[in-house]
C-alpha cells in the first residue's frame, strides 16, 4: 500500500505581527487535511483564518512551526504555488480593464498553459462554471457573483491538487454564495484527489458540503471534526439542519450571536 | 531558475499592458500631443539663446538641439527610475499584487515585465521627439544611431538599479520613493538635461559626475549631434557599464530583501 501524503499538514505554526503592541494572530496550531477532503474553517473576523491561509499560500512566513502543502514544505514556495489554487480577494484581484478571458490568459501563462492548451482548459471551465455569458466582458463591469466565479476559474485553471479559498463568498448574496459552493462541490466531486480548505461566514451555503469543520477564534484552533461529533463533544442538543448545527457550533466556540442564539 | 517561464511571463505582462493601454485611447492621443508641445516650447526658448554660452560651444551654440536630446531621453530614464515602484504601487492599489505573488513566477520578474510596455512606449516617444527635432532643424545628419542605442540601453540598465532600490523603498515605506525623488531632482539640476552643467558652480559640476544620467546625456549628444565615433564614445560607455555593474545587482538585492521583509510582515499588498 502506497502512502498518500496529506494535502495539507500544519505542525504548530504561529504568527505574530510586529507593531506597537505586537499582535499574535496565530497561536501554535496543528491539523491535517487529507487528500480528497474538503474542510471548512469557521471563525469571526480576527480569528486568524486569513493569516493561516496566507501562510499556506506562501504569501506570509510563519514565526515558528512547519507546514506542508501537497506534500511540499512551504520553503519550496514556487513548487507549492504551482500545486495550489487560491482565492483571497475575488473582487480586487483582477485587471479590471481586461475581459475575463484576457485575465485568465495572463495568470494561466505562469503555469505554462498557453495556446491550444489554454483554449481547451478555458472551454472546459466556461462550461463547468457557466462563464459563457460574461467571459468576454471587462472584469470591471461584472457583478461580484460573476467575479467570484471567475476567481474560481482562475484558482482551478491549472488543475491544482489543493484549493485554499479564503472567504470566496465574502461579497456574494446568499443565492450567489450557494451557487459558488455548489460549483466548488461539483468540482471536488469530479476530482476526487483534489482537496480544499475553505473559510466562509456563509454557513447556509457551505452546510451541504461540510464533512469536517475547523473552528477558530483569537488565533486558536478551538475545534476540529465533523459537525455532528463536535456538537456531541460540546454537549449541544441535536440540530434540525446542518446549517443550524454549524451556527450553534460557531456560537458555542466564539461566543457570537447567531440566528439560532448564542 | 526557469528562464523559459520567465520569458513567457515577460511576454504575458507586455501583452496584458498593451491591451490595457489600448483601452485608454484618448490618453494615447493626448500624450502624443504633449510631445509636440514640449518640442515646440524648447524650440521657441532656443530663440532666446544667442551666441555660444558655456557648454554649448561643442554643439555650435545650438540650444534647441542640446535640449532636444535631454527632452527625448528624459522619459526613458524616468521609466527606469520610477517605473518599477510605479508598477508595484499600481498593482497594490488595483489589488493585483498579491494575486501575482501567488503565481509560480518570481514576483521581481513580473515587476520587470510590468515595465516593458512603458519602456517601449517611452522609446517610441524618444524617437518622436528626435524626429520632430530633425524636422525643426536639429543637426543629426552625421549621427551614430547604433552607439546612441547602446548608450541608451546601458543608461537604462544603470538607472534601473536605482529604480529597483526605489521599488524596494516603496515596499518598505509604502509611500515616499525617496530614491526616485532625490535622483530625479538631482539629475534634472546637475546632469545636463535642459542646460549645460558648465553653467553650474564648480562644486555642483563635480557632483554631476556621480550620476549615470550625466554620462548618458554626454554620450547621447556626442553620438546624435556630433556623430562621435565608437572610440570617442568609449569613455561614456565604460562609465555607464561601471554604473550597471554596481547599481543593478544592488537594486536586485534591495528588491529581494524588501520582498522577503514584506513576506515576514505580511504587508505586501498594503499601500
Amino acid at each position: 500500500m502506497t502512502h498518500q501524503p496529506d494535502a495539507i499538514r500544519v505542525d504548530a505554526i504561529s504568527k505574530t505581527y510586529s507593531g506597537k503592541p505586537p499582535v499574535q494572530a496565530l497561536h501554535p496550531i496543528s491539523f491535517a487535511v487529507g487528500a480528497g477532503e474538503m474542510v471548512v474553517v469557521l471563525g469571526p473576523n480576527g480569528a486568524g483564518k486569513t493569516t493561516l491561509f496566507k501562510i499556506l499560500a506562501t504569501l506570509l512566513r510563519s514565526d515558528s512551526g512547519e507546514a506542508w502543502v501537497a506534500g511540499l514544505p512551504l520553503t519550496r514556495s514556487r513548487e507549492v504555488r504551482a500545486q495550489v489554487g487560491v482565492i483571497s480577494d475575488p473582487d480586487r484581484s483582477f485587471f479590471w480593464r481586461l475581459d475575463g478571458r484576457e485575465n485568465l490568459r495572463f495568470f494561466a501563462a505562469s503555469y505554462g498553459l498557453r495556446g491550444p492548451a489554454f483554449a481547451r482548459r478555458l472551454d472546459e471551465l466556461v462550461a463547468a462554471l457557466n462563464l459563457g455569458e460574461f467571459i468576454t466582458r471587462r472584469v470591471g463591469s461584472l457583478s461580484s457573483g460573476q467575479r467570484g466565479r471567475l476567481a474560481l476559474a482562475r484558482a482551478l485553471f491549472h488543475h491544482p491538487t489543493v484549493l485554499l479559498l479564503d472567504e470566496p463568498t465574502r461579497s456574494l448574496d446568499p443565492a450567489a454564495a450557494g451557487d459558488f459552493m455548489r460549483l466548488l462541490g461539483d468540482y471536488l466531486h469530479h476530482h476526487p484527489r483534489a482537496s480544499a480548505l475553505v473559510s466562509t461566514h456563509r454557513l447556509g451555503a457551505a452546510a451541504p458540503f461540510v464533512r469536517r469543520a475547523l473552528v477558530m477564534n483569537h488565533g486558536r484552533l478551538l475545534a476540529d471534526g465533523p459537525p455532528e461529533a463536535l456538537m456531541q463533544q460540546a454537549g449541544l442538543p441535536a440540530a434540525a439542519t446542518r446549517t443550524e448545527a454549524l451556527a450553534r457550533l460557531y456560537a458555542h466556540y466564539t461566543g457570537a450571536e447567531t440566528e439560532y442564539g448564542r | 531558475m526557469d528562464v523559459s517561464n520567465w520569458l513567457i511571463m515577460l511576454w504575458a505582462a507586455f501583452r496584458r499592458d498593451v491591451k490595457i493601454a489600448l483601452t485608454y485611447r484618448l490618453a494615447f492621443v493626448l500624450r502624443f500631443l504633449s510631445t509636440l508641445f514640449q518640442v515646440a516650447v524648447f524650440y521657441f526658448i532656443s530663440k532666446l539663446v544667442t551666441g555660444s554660452p558655456p557648454g554649448l560651444e561643442q554643439y555650435n551654440g545650438n540650444y534647441f538641439a542640446y535640449a532636444l536630446v535631454g527632452l527625448a531621453f528624459w522619459r526613458l530614464f524616468g521609466i527606469s527610475l520610477s517605473g518599477y515602484a510605479g508598477a508595484i504601487t499600481e498593482a497594490q492599489q488595483m489589488g493585483t499584487l498579491e494575486a501575482q505573488a501567488l503565481l509560480p513566477t518570481p514576483l521581481p520578474v513580473l515587476i520587470f515585465g510590468a515595465n516593458l510596455w512603458p519602456y517601449l512606449y517611452a522609446f517610441g516617444e524618444t524617437l518622436t521627439y528626435l524626429l520632430l527635432g530633425l524636422l525643426l532643424g536639429a543637426p543629426m545628419a552625421g549621427a551614430n544611431p547604433l552607439a546612441a542605442l547602446l548608450i541608451a540601453l546601458l543608461a537604462s540598465l544603470a538607472i534601473s538599479g536605482l529604480g529597483l532600490m526605489g521599488a524596494a523603498m516603496i515596499l518598505v515605506f509604502k509611500r515616499g520613493n525617496a530614491v526616485s525623488w532625490v535622483v530625479e531632482a538631482a539629475a534634472g539640476l546637475l546632469a545636463g538635461a535642459y542646460f549645460p552643467p558648465e553653467l553650474l558652480p564648480p562644486p555642483l559640476q563635480k557632483l554631476s559626475w556621480l550620476l549615470p544620467h550625466t554620462y548618458a546625456l554626454n554620450g547621447l549628444r556626442g553620438a546624435l549631434l556630433k556623430g562621435d565615433s565608437w572610440r570617442q564614445l568609449a569613455p561614456a560607455m565604460l562609465a555607464l557599464l561601471a554604473f550597471v555593474i554596481v547599481l543593478l545587482p544592488a537594486g536586485v538585492i534591495s528588491l529581494r530583501w524588501a520582498l522577503g521583509r514584506a513576506q515576514i510582515k505580511g504587508n505586501l499588498a498594503q499601500y
